[in-house]
Parts: structure tokens; sequence; C-alpha cells
């Protein structure tokens, strides 16, 4: 007899899918909430989610900066580590997004290939695949300021952008308007870069800083107490920036409010 | 040997940004604004993204064969070619750049050329990002 131990919302194809779960280097060292809270929410549909233990930087930073001869070792080693598995999930844009969008030095081999097209990023993988529709576990009372990043936007296209021309939409907007208690507002320029930009914020100190302070202010003038983000890196600039500039914001990952925590 | 002079964007921005309270809330808010016009124009025009689609394929285009379209424009430009150079000069609205002829030299020209000519300084970025992060 099998018992059911996790609580699932609904049979979907992807119940039969091997996961392999892709922690990016610096949520691991940083944030290993998100990592926790990511693993915890894909076992809550009943996934099978695998971890390999072998598996390191995919090779983005190296990779904007240009440097693509020493980027290739890491994405090769990231195909070797992956190419078993069926959907590859991340709960980062930018790293999903060079996966998907920059393995171009790689050969192309059918393993590359498969690798690059199953890679998602966790917002599209729960919107696209597992097309969920609630999140019955999770409540989250406080004013939420959604920030998608750059390459989630441009890149992974999680939501449309104000330059296109198109239909608005917003994935995670969408997932996180099913988690009761959620109060989502809107600020001015919620598709403006924050400045983060991997290396450019070592690189451009001066304009990096006041591009995210601009943000921070944008999210505090609006009213949020929480700004989330299905990319904790410019989080991480954002949380920098608004603590220095004394500014009383809390900043989380979507995963941790999608699973209810961890906080 | 080149007199250039070689600027650093990033501490040239900083500079503008800490200079005043004024200026960098001013460049802001224009360029915002500039970006406002620009939706709102295109959102007005229900072929736009067909438009631009376009458009970017012809860039692309020209990109791609820029040495033919250049060698296209050099014969059909009034302005006789420089013997004995190892560029050639077109009419730039008089501003006669050179074009660097071997693969190596297209970096080197800008900041060789803008002493001739006695334009502004040439501006390279210290890194040249592929894409955002």
């Amino acid at each position: 007899m099998i018992t059911q131990t996790v609580t699932t919302v609904q049979r979907t194809p992807a119940e039969n899918m091997r996961i392999g779960l892709f922690i990016p280097c610096y949520i691991d060292l940083v944030y290993p909430e998100v990592g926790i809270a990511t693993l915890q929410l894909l076992e809550r549909f009943g996934l099978n989610v695998g971890y390999p233990l072998n598996q390191t930087c995919c090779g983005q930073p190296m990779s904007n900066s240009g440097d693509e001869k020493n980027a290739q070792p890491a994405e090769h080693l990231f195909v070797e580590n992956f190419k078993e598995f069926d959907c590859i999930v991340g709960p980062a844009g930018s790293c999903v997004k060079q996966v998907r969008c920059h393995f171009d030095r790689l050969e192309q081999t059918e393993e590359v290939k498969h690798v690059r097209q199953h890679t998602y990023e966790l917002v599209e993988f729960l919107h696209d695949i597992l097309k969920v529709d609630s999140f019955p576990w999770a409540e989250f009372h406080h004013s939420v300021a959604i920030h998608n990043s750059c390459s989630s936007l441009r890149g992974l296209g999680i939501a449309s952008t104000s330059e296109v021309m198109q239909p608005p939409f917003n994935k995670t907007a969408s997932l996180l308007s099913k988690v009761k208690g959620i109060v989502v507002v809107p600020i001015d320029r919620p598709d403006d870069c924050c400045g983060f930009g991997g290396t450019f914020c070592v690189t451009d100190e001066a304009v990096s800083a006041r591009m995210g302070l601009e943000k921070a202010h944008d999210q505090a003038r609006h009213g949020a107490e929480y700004v989330v983000s299905p990319d904790m890196s410019c989080l991480m600039h954002q949380q920098g920036v608004a603590k220095r500039a004394g500014l009383d914001l809390k900043y989380i990952h979507v995963a941790q409010v999608l699973n209810g925590g961890p906080y | 040997m080149t007199t250039a002079r070689q600027v650093d964007p990033a501490a040239a921005a900083e500079l503008f940004i800490i200079q005043d309270q004024i200026h960098e809330p001013m460049h802001d808010r224009f360029l915002w604004a500039t970006m406002q016009r620009r939706h709102a124009e295109a959102a007005a025009i229900p072929e736009w993204e067909e438009l631009r689609e376009i458009a970017s394929k012809i860039k692309e285009h020209t990109l791609t064969h820029l040495d033919h379209y250049l060698e296209e424009f050099e014969a059909n430009d009034a302005l006789p070619s420089t013997a004995g150079n190892q560029g050639y000069r077109v009419g730039f609205g008089g501003a006669n750049p050179t074009i660097g002829r071997a693969a190596t030299e297209p970096h080197r020209v800008p900041l060789d050329s803008q002493d001739a000519t006695g334009r502004g300084p040439f501006v390279r970025p210290h890194h040249w990002h592929r894409s955002e992060q």
C-alpha cells in the first residue's frame, strides 16, 4: 500500500519526470534557505528531485565578462551533471539564462541540446510546466513589491516588458497572487534594471549603487514591506543598498513565499 | 605614437553622480520621459513589433555585409582614395575617418585618427558586457 505523505495539489504529467535541482553558487553560499525552499516546494508536488553533488558554477561570471575559454569547463561540467535528468530547475533566472541562451561555445551534442532545452527557472517551471493553480500550504500577510530581473524578463520572458508592445503578463505575479494574504503593490519602474548586473556592480560601482538606490526608493515609496524575486542576486544588491540607506525593506526569494518558508 | 586621451567611463560617471543633487536626477527624469514618449508612440502603431523585427533584420544584414557596403560606398564617393596609405578616406561629412584594412587595425584606428581629425576623445569601455546578468 502506498501512503501519500506529501500534500499534492494536482496530478500532472510532470510527476514521472526526474528533476535535477540546480542550486547556483551564491545561493548555496549566501542564501541556503532559498535552496531548501526550492527543494521542499518541488517535492510538495510529488516530483522526483535529484541533486547532483558535483555541481558547481554554470560559468556565468566568466561568460558575461567575455572569458568564454574559462567558462567552457564549467559549462561542460554542468552538462555532465545534469544530462540524465528530464528537467533541470534552478531558483535563479540569470543562471538559467546562461545555460539556455549562452552555452554556445560547447559542441552542440544531443546532450548539450537536451540540457539547454530542459533547464527552467523555478517560476516558469511552476507556471508553464506544472501549471500550478494553488499553494494551499502558504500564507503571506504582507505587502510585496515584485522584482523580475533583466535576465528573467528579457532572457526568459517571465513577464512582459514596457519596451515590447505586447499584451501584459507576469508569471511571478500570477503565482504570488495564489498565496493567501499577499498584497502585491505596483511600483513605478517594475522592469528597470536595479544596477546589480553581476560583474557590473564591481566594474561600475557608482552607477550600480545609484540604480539600486532608485529601485529601493521606488519599492519603499509604494509601501512594500517585502521585495520578492526569482533572482536572489539582484536582491543581494538591493538589500545592501537599502540597508545602507536605512530603508526598512526585507528581501526574499519567491520560492520562500510559495513554499511558506524557511525565511 | 598616439597621444589620445582614454576616458574611464566608470570614474567619469561617478564624478557626474556625486557632483551635486541636480544633474543626475535631471538626467534620469529626461531619459525616463523620453522612454515614456517612445512607448506611447510605439503603442499607437499596431504593427510596431513587426516593423521593428524587419528593421532589426536590415541592421543585422548590413553589419554582416559591412565590408561590401563600405567598399561600395567608397567606390561611389566623390573623394579619391589616398594612395600609399594603409587606410583610405571617404567623405564622412568632412570628418575623414580612416578605415582599417587589416583585422588588427579597427581597435587602434579610432585612437590614432582622433588626433588627426581633432575630434573629441574616443571612449572605449574598459569592459564589454556580452549581456546583463
